[in-house]
């Protein structure tokens, strides 16, 4: 799996590569975690570029949409494809966490310069 | 090869070694082994989840939590579909109800989407315990259309 991070913004853009499941859950966890310590409000994750994914990362989806829940935050994803959609959509994650075409769409409106960040509690 | 035609009973089988490496590996030769044998390409990822949500499940709650220290892969491809078999040696019996997706913490046990994947890909799913787990996935393919 390959990770990719971007602030565009004032939000964080994570985009991942190749399989998301079980074997790759530490490096997905260790990023999340370090981009919440540093106190970013919005995270967008892009799917688009994901082959596979099983229920360890859905799991990890949820778990990352209730710390930014709890920090007053925002998380989403982006244009899952083909049968990682299917998961997705099999496990009713479109019903907690917002799926949207683009990372722009994703983002929308939220604008936050990165001194004022909330600190990281 | 025609919808009318037969196939004989292609059998596979492979012990796993029970280490997040070994699963990996025994799920992608699952799925080399998919391909050589002529399953079509439209059933490899469902097959594929299913054998990872299930090897995942014998190495975390049969292994790590129960103390088992073997688990085995089988499949046998038939006219009818695959049927596919995970066991392990673990101590107790997965209940069903229990089953989840492997955490490393609580604040992650909240998934637990395992194997509600596996029963919405698979057509059944049988799990059984006397003295090991034995999960048997059945996956056959729409009505006239053979897996291979």
């Amino acid at each position: 799996m390959q990770i990719e991070r971007s602030i565009v913004r004032g939000a964080v853009v994570v985009r991942i590569e190749g399989r998301f499941e079980f074997g790759t859950r530490n490096e997905y966890k260790r990023l999340i975690g370090q981009i919440v310590q540093e106190g970013y409000r919005c995270l967008v994750l892009d799917l688009e570029g994901v082959t596979f994914l099983d229920s360890s990362a859905l799991g990890l989806l949820l778990l990352t949409d209730q710390n930014f829940k709890l920090k007053k935050g925002t998380f989403s994803l982006v244009k899952p494809t083909g049968y990682v959609r299917q998961v997705i959509e099999l496990a009713n994650l479109p019903r907690v966490i917002p799926v949207h075409d683009s990372v722009d769409e994703a983002i929308g409106n939220f604008s936050e310069d990165v001194a004022v960040r909330l600190p990281a509690s | 090869m025609s919808a009318g035609a037969s196939i004989p009973s292609l059998r596979w089988m492979q012990s796993v070694p029970p280490t997040e490496t070994g699963i990996g590996q025994a799920r992608r030769h699952a799925v080399e082994a998919f391909r050589c044998l002529g399953v079509r390409e439209t059933h490899l990822f469902p097959l594929e989840l299913s054998i990872q949500e299930a090897l995942v499940n014998a190495l975390v709650h049969g292994v790590e939590e129960q103390g088992g220290s073997q688990i085995r892969l089988s499949f046998e491809i038939t006219n009818h579909g695959v049927e596919v078999i995970v066991e392990d040696d673990g101590l107790s019996a997965v209940e069903a109800e229990e089953v989840s997706h492997p955490v490393a913490d609580e604040a992650e046990a909240q998934g637990g989407h395992g194997l509600s994947l596996i029963r919405a890909l698979m057509s059944r799913v049988n799990i059984r315990s006397s003295g090991h787990v034995r999960m048997e996935l059945d996956f056959q393919p729409v009505a006239g259309q053979v897996p291979v």
